[in-house]
């Protein structure tokens, strides 16, 4: 066991949204709810790096650079962040309509949408708990709402995990969130901690 | 005025969601075509939890002709311009493009709009060339705004708690999130009455600013959503408000005016502190004509110049390339979760020259392309029939049409609408047989086939006999043989199968140990070695069933599976071709020699039978008489080459005489103790 219909997901993700928008966590529906497994909730995170790119050497000409655009303008503040890189971190939690469990995708993209591949993440050693999911449930698929490639973790194992805490748990969302978001940088608030505790 | 005083704004910085490069695509290619468009986009920015630098988003939303109201996000009105040509991007002419669309933000301002809809002071331009067949983009984002007034601080920006009471910044951020019109929460003004904040929309700015006294207004701010998180000068839209107060009232140039610039930090509902981090600030316009109003606001790129930027997404849209690293990707999570010690590369980097593009040859192409290889060379003398499609896993019913495609050819176009990322080709050629003669007319022919199969045999690193008879492996064997070339078998009968790798010789002249426990993958023998006789040709006196496939449809399958499998361990395994295959299953503990490789035993060969659904992996060294890989043989080859094969293609007694199998019959006919079974006869029938 440890499964649950859609329905119960739409309730749970709606109990869900409710304590992030006491807390401004950010999280919100996107899609169509009337469809099975048609909608999801997601989030977005700025996360600011340390810039990779070097800068262009003093004589280096740009092909595209148009000094005509330069018109006198001394009313622009430096860049207080002109050395960081910022990655945004998207999350989307969706329903599997064949493992009946919230599934987790994401996707990892600079500011021109380019995306970060998986492959840099584990070098860059940010998110080291990243690491130990390449062993397990780490794969990219397409978007089952976007038709668009993100990562995702595989659900092969949320129905066990969930089942673990059957009886215990009274938002299976917030369980099994808590437990695979930090390997891929999403740590819950304290404050989801009310939608699971123990009731009986 | 010092360049100290002179005010300073953070200015925005563009943030695309991938998103917003799929649309932009879908729109070219299904909408606007070769219209080079503006369209109206809408961008976004927030003052809410702002992290690293103030930025303006677009994503696909940015295309609705509603502004996708999410909480605390401000919409910004904003004109895309997309190019057909690079070169049209790099002529045009940035500067009145920018021209004409300041001219649009100031007709906003001055016929009043701006003042009923404040959102449109929050304005940008993008343009942007896009080459839809690499999924590059040309982008550049220009931020508009005046290059004047010129402002100077009066009183320079100060934490908001410096001169609030905690009890009137509360009621300033409670007041601004009850403001419901999304389009009035950027810019507005704000008066302070005892503990309370009261916000006043933007239209109220002349009636509160008409006043010639500043002490008349000293008690309002001039305020706005700041995109800023952090630093002292306030963000880019406080310049658009400064204009539009310029303009409506032109009297307070030279006056102190009292700036707000707002920024939140919500964590929680209720809380008191959130606006915590607003700024105040005093300042003064400096006279400035209207009619020469210049625009600026193009951003700089990563290079910190000013030009485009540029972004490459064809790894996420690119429909190849998501179905090569998804093949990869596959591939590597099967590293990833159960053998991390499995080289991946080197199957993927193997060359596979398939011989016969027939049941086996298609079964054996889908798998290697399932593991990732991606160089497949067909080489096959067919054209596909109407029996084919059902057995044969590349044809359809229309490679059958007008007297059939040639094989080859056809497998090699299937692999690639399966597969575009696959290097493959297919070569239609009859593979010379011994005991087929070449006659004069033929010898032409036939010395070609054999030059390009020897150079096809040279070029890649595993040769793969899957053709339907006998005599037809004979030459791929010898040509990889003397190669040392990797040799891949699969062969069928009615209900039976033989796969089988063929040794890999070295120069080593040790002679085989013939109580190993193992035999080392250069004494290993091939597909001849087990038979004593030369083969003829076996077409000549069959009826029509034994010429074509008779074979139970699933046995292709298996054996088609199993040599793959079996090259793919083989490669695995530390010592490749000479990996020794293990004589007798062992029957204690296993040791290091009959584990083989990370995915287990690398057997010689494989007998499986459907009838009983047994399988036997026999081991046998290779035959110093064999007629395909004997040292006898090789040597002639290296030193006679076109010459020797077609002497045993005209005469299937010659190959017999050359290896002594001759004088080995005789011997046995005199002994008469052994005794053939025929069942190996089955294997003849092969496809």
């Amino acid at each position: 066991m440890g499964t649950i219909s859609w329905d119960e997901f739409k309730a749970f993700a709606q109990s869900f949204l409710t304590v992030s928008d006491e807390i401004n966590d950010g999280w919100a529906w996107q899609g169509d709810q009337d469809q099975l497994a048609g909608a999801f909730i997601a989030k977005k995170i700025k996360q600011l790096l340390r810039k990779q790119r070097s800068l262009p050497a003093e004589d280096e000409t740009d092909p595209f650079e148009d000094t005509s655009c330069q018109t006198e303008d001394n009313h622009i503040a430096e860049e207080l962040n002109g050395s960081q890189q910022e990655c945004t971190w998207e999350y989307h939690i969706l329903y599997s309509p064949s493992y009946a469990t919230p599934v987790l995708f994401f996707n990892v993209f600079t500011s021109d949408g380019h995306l970060v591949p998986l492959e840099s993440l584990w070098k860059g050693g940010t998110q080291g708990a990243l690491q130990h999911l390449r062993w397990e449930a780490l794969s990219q698929q397409e978007h089952p709402v976007l038709r668009r490639p993100y990562y995702y973790l595989h659900p092969c194992k949320t129905a066990e995990l969930l089942n673990l805490h059957q009886g215990s748990s009274t938002n299976p969302i917030v369980t099994w969130l808590s437990s695979m978001g930090p390997a891929i940088g999403l740590h819950l608030d304290i404050a989801y901690g009310h939608l699971v505790q123990n009731q009986r | 005025m010092t360049d100290d005083s002179a005010l300073k704004y953070s200015p925005f910085s563009s943030h695309v969601d991938p998103s917003f490069w799929h649309k932009l695509s879908q729109i070219k290619l299904d909408i606007d075509k070769l219209d080079e468009k503006v369209h109206p986009v809408w961008g976004s920015y927030t003052n809410v939890n702002t992290v690293g630098l103030p930025s303006l988003h677009v994503d696909c939303t940015s295309y609705n002709s509603k502004f996708e109201e999410l909480r605390y996000q401000l919409p910004a009105f904003g004109c895309q311009l997309n190019l057909n040509t690079l070169e049209s991007y790099k002529s045009s002419d940035k500067t009145i493009l920018l021209e004409k669309q300041g001219a649009s933000l100031w007709a906003d301002i001055a016929n009043g709009s701006v003042l009923k809809n404040p959102a449109l002071l929050s304005r940008f331009f993008l343009l942007t060339f896009g080459d839809l067949k690499k999924y590059t983009f040309y982008y550049w984002f220009a931020f508009l705004a005046p290059s004047t007034p010129n402002v100077q601080i009066i009183k320079p920006p100060a934490l908001i708690s410096t001169i609030f009471s905690s009890a009137q910044v509360e009621s300033l951020q409670s007041e601004w999130s009850n403001i419901v019109d999304v389009y009035q929460r950027s810019y507005f003004i704000v008066k302070i009455q005892g503990d309370q904040a009261k916000i006043f929309p933007l239209s109220d700015i002349v009636s509160i600013f008409k006043a010639q006294c500043e002490e008349q207004w000293a008690e309002f701010y001039l305020a706005f959503a700041d995109p800023c998180s952090s630093g002292d000068a306030p963000g880019w839209p406080l310049r658009n408000l400064l204009c539009v107060l310029a303009h409506y009232c032109p009297h307070v140039v030279g006056k102190k005016i009292n700036v707000l610039s707002l920024r939140l930090v919500l964590k929680s509902h209720g809380q008191v502190n959130a606006a915590d981090k607003s700024l105040l600030m005093s300042v003064q316009l400096l006279p400035h004509n209207e009619t020469e109003l210049k625009w600026v606001g193009w951003e700089r790129n990563n290079r910190g110049k000013f030009g485009p930027r540029f972004v490459d997404v064809s790894g996420d849209m690119d429909p190849k390339k998501r179905a090569e690293s998804a093949v990869h990707l596959n591939l590597k999570l099967m590293k990833w979760r159960l053998l991390p010690e499995m080289d991946l590369d080197t199957v993927q980097n193997t060359r596979c020259l398939l011989m016969g593009a027939g049941t086996l040859g298609c079964t054996v192409a889908r798998l290697l392309m399932g593991w990732g290889v991606q160089h497949i060379t067909f080489v096959d003398n067919g054209t596909v029939s109407f029996s084919n499609p059902v057995r044969q896993s590349l044809f359809t019913f229309e490679d059958c049409l007008s007297g059939g495609r040639p094989k080859a050819e056809a497998a090699a176009e299937a692999l690639k609408l399966i597969f575009p990322g696959v290097i493959t080709s297919g070569v239609t050629l009859n593979i010379p047989m011994p005991g087929h003669p070449v006659g004069d007319s033929m010898l032409k022919e036939t010395q070609d086939a054999v030059a390009t199969l020897e150079k096809l045999v040279e070029d890649h690193d595993v040769v793969f006999m899957l053709t339907d008879s006998r005599e037809s492996r004979w030459l791929p064997t010898l040509l990889a043989g003397a190669k040392k070339k990797l040799a891949m078998n699969a062969a069928l009968g009615f209900d039976t199968y033989l796969v089988m790798r063929h040794g890999v010789f070295c120069d080593d002249e040790t002679p085989p140990d013939f109580n190993a426990r193992s035999i080392p993958g250069r004494h290993l023998g091939c597909y001849f070695c087990n038979d004593v006789t030369a083969p003829g040709n076996s077409m000549a006196d069959r009826t029509l069933d034994q010429q074509c496939t008779v074979t139970r449809p699933g046995v292709s399958a298996v054996a088609g599976a199993l040599v793959v499998e079996l090259m793919v361990s083989v490669l695995q395994h530390p010592s490749k071709g000479d990996a020794p295959a293990v004589l007798h299953k062992s029957t204690g503990k296993e040791d290091q020699e009959s584990v083989g490789c990370l995915l287990g035993t690398v057997p010689h060969s494989i007998r499986g039978f459907l009838a009983s659904w047994d399988q036997l992996t026999p081991a046998t060294h290779r035959f110093s008489n064999c007629i395909a890989c004997s040292e006898k043989v090789l040597k002639e080859y290296a030193s006679r080459g076109f010459d020797f094969i077609r002497d045993v293609l005209n005469s299937a007694v010659y190959l017999e005489d050359l290896t002594g199998l001759t004088s080995l019959h005789k011997e046995t006919e005199n002994a008469d103790v052994w005794e053939f079974s025929d069942s190996e006869e089955e294997e003849n029938n092969s496809e």
